[in-house]
């Protein structure tokens, strides 16, 4: 499908007519509060160009807490339950093209051939991605650095490029085609194609550092006394693993009430002291040290070795957000620049 | 210059070897934050700042880093406050703490610059000129109101210089008076407000873990066995987890208002301890942070105490 615009006076109708096929799954504002992801009803406006999307939409795909299995007993028989997630097409529009590629990370977590996770299956099966390059960009944001961001295009069915009173839309898959069948576009022209050219080039040269194109999982060291500077800073809460559209980590926990048993999930992140305490009450990651070490270890070496992919995409919420100021950009900037020799690990 | 000034003092402080650290501000990542500094080394100082950035309530590491030995740290009014509260909880000693303390108009929320003109990343400095904030990019420089930038608990701050100090450096050049601002009061519909507040939490624990009043070795929320709250994200464990916070806090918390700073989505915490502190200096003349209180507020019980069950209201 061609490259087509859509104006920004035409959204509401596209959205009407989108949500009689789909659930549409965009950032809403409600009241003071920072917009979320959220399934849109009739009559909310979601914010589509990228300029309220704090809060990640991996708090759609992989809710704050989620209910995996219901048991009652409370009739003399046990029923057991597991509250799966609805069977419907949804689609995710406005998130910031930084974020979609931060699904792509989560789907290698949760949708590796050995263990599927069907709660996040039945989301993801039938979702269409939409993702955004909006008219300004964040000042804490270093996509570029972090990976060739070419390459996100071919994850996202379709990309939209604010320009103003109109977006800019690129189509790169069958699904997004489906998306964007009838809907109120009109042809681009040649100064539109330039505008939206910019906006990419901007978007690709935004936050470019030291470090970017360096294989970054190289430079990490197990040793590198850089974790032990963060760790006397840091202040141990899990803002930037829960802010994060890659962080994955989650507990399980169950709940009871009468003859009743929740078993939910929720987060959980390596930045908290019991994330790794064992029941016989030996904590492995015992000071702050290992576990700022283990995020950054995690999201650069362990999951590129993992998955082949780096799960951090330069979004810069845990730049703009860490109440201490721990800036992720200054710690590989520098790991770059006086990269240590790998030392055995253990 | 307050900033030499500061770096002077705690040069002498390290040379003679009064503190084996200064805990204190040192340059952020970006010129319109700053981040926290450990200085070890008299050399080093030079790496402490004093700009309108200086956010950070140094407090919080007190009670680990001046658990063996004394430390220097850079304060403003409210972080004194924090420390004379520590102090009177003998979680930290007084002879283990020198302070600098540093007086101050206030200091600025820097996502409130992003609603004006300016760029945050073309800004290359702060500093304040008279009661405005000057914003300085490559090309630009713009004056900012203070009332458009200070944080919400400096505009109804009168604490301007430090009540307790080793050293007392500079004056405050806004003056809270000037700009005092009303803040609104609470809703009149507490639980459906709460419910709102509380229903967006996401249990990251930024408020507890940036607040010197939380030195607690094991949070209540934390514990397994009992389980006072269950970790999930619901609005109900959120109440749970806010409220009882809130109740330990009582007397307690000195507003310098770092939770709400680092709420990534805007639970405005600081509002219930602001209630709850008036009405403990209402009924008990306790007010939190004063340094003439020997006794905290909870461990000072009297016979005449108002008995809070039968208080009218």
């Amino acid at each position: 499908m061609a490259d087509k615009l859509i104006g920004k006076d035409k959204i509401g109708d596209f959205l009407k007519a989108l949500m009689s096929k789909y659930t549409v799954v965009a950032p809403i504002e409600r009241g003071d509060a920072p917009a979320e992801f959220q399934e849109i009803a009739d009559g909310d406006t979601p914010v589509l160009d990228g300029s309220k999307n704090m809060m990640p939409p991996k708090d759609y795909l992989l809710p704050r807490h989620e209910v995996l299995v219901k048991i009652d007993m409370s009739g003399g028989e046990t029923k057991v339950e597991t509250p799966l997630p609805e069977d419907k097409p949804r689609v995710i529009m406005g998130a910031w093209l930084p974020d979609a590629q931060g699904i792509q990370v989560l789907d290698r977590v949760f949708l590796d051939r050995k263990f599927i996770d069907p709660y996040y299956a039945r989301r993801r099966e039938n979702l269409a991605l939409v993702a955004v390059i909006p008219a300004e960009m964040r000042w804490s944001w270093f996509c570029g650095s972090v990976d060739d961001v070419d390459t996100w295009k071919a994850g996202v069915d379709a990309l939209m490029y604010d320009l103003g009173d109109k977006f800019y839309v690129e189509v790169n898959s069958d699904k997004g085609a489906a998306l964007l069948e009838g809907a109120p576009m009109s042809v681009v022209s040649d100064v539109d194609v330039a505008a939206k050219d910019k906006l990419w080039t901007e978007f690709k040269n935004t936050g470019l550092l030291p470090f970017a194109g360096k294989a970054l999982y190289e430079n990490l060291a197990w040793d590198d006394p850089v974790w032990g500077e963060i760790a006397d800073k840091c202040i141990a809460c899990g803002m930037c693993s829960y802010m994060c559209p890659t962080c994955t980590c989650f507990d399980i926990q169950d709940e009871t009430c009468g003859n009743c048993v929740e078993r939910y999930r929720c987060r959980d992140t390596c930045q908290f002291e019991d994330f790794t305490l064992m029941g016989h009450g030996h904590n492995p990651r015992s000071t702050q040290l290992p576990r700022s070490r283990q995020r950054l270890l995690h999201k650069f070496r362990y999951q590129h070795e993992q998955f082949g992919v780096v799960g951090c995409t330069g979004c810069g919420r845990c730049v703009e957000l860490c109440p201490v100021n721990v800036d992720i950009r200054e710690v590989l900037c520098r790991t770059c620049a006086e990269p240590m020799e790998q030392a055995a690990e253990n | 210059m307050i900033q030499d000034t500061i770096r002077q003092e705690a040069k002498k402080a390290l040379e003679s070897g009064e503190v084996r650290m200064v805990i204190g501000w040192g340059a952020g990542s970006v010129p319109f934050k700053t981040t926290p500094v450990f200085v070890d080394n008299p050399q080093d100082t030079d790496k402490l700042i004093w700009n309108p950035a200086c956010t950070n309530n140094l407090a919080v590491y007190l009670t680990k880093l001046a658990r063996d030995g004394k430390v220097g740290i850079v304060a403003k009014p409210c972080d004194v406050r924090s420390i004379v509260t520590l102090i009177r909880e003998k979680q930290v000693k007084r002879e283990n703490v020198f302070i600098i303390g540093v007086g101050c108009g206030g200091v600025v929320d820097a996502t409130s610059l992003q609603n004006g003109d300016v760029k945050l990343r073309e800004i290359t400095s702060l500093e304040w000129d008279g009661g405005d904030l000057l914003v300085t990019t490559e090309t630009t420089k713009t004056k900012l109101s203070a009332a458009a930038v200070l944080r919400e608990q400096c505009k109804e701050c009168d604490d301007r210089t430090p009540s307790v100090s080793d050293v007392s450096i500079g004056e405050a050049v806004v003056r809270a008076s000037d700009l005092k601002i009303e803040i609104p009061g609470l809703s009149e519909d507490r639980q459906k407000y709460w419910a709102e507040q509380f229903s967006r939490c996401i249990r990251c624990y930024a408020c507890r873990q940036v607040c010197p009043a939380c030195y607690c070795e094991t949070c209540f929320c934390d514990r397994i066995e009992p389980k006072w709250t269950a970790k999930k994200a619901t609005t109900d464990e959120a109440w749970m987890f806010h409220a009882t916070r809130a109740m330990h806090l009582v007397g307690r918390c000195i507003s310098c208002g770092e939770c709400e700073r680092v709420c990534p989505v805007g639970i405005p915490a600081v509002e219930l301890a602001r209630e709850l502190n008036a009405i403990a200096k209402e009924r008990y003349g306790f007010e939190a942070g004063d340094p003439q209180a020997d006794k905290p507020l909870l461990g000072n019980y009297q016979e005449n105490d108002v008995d809070p069950a039968h208080h009218s209201e």
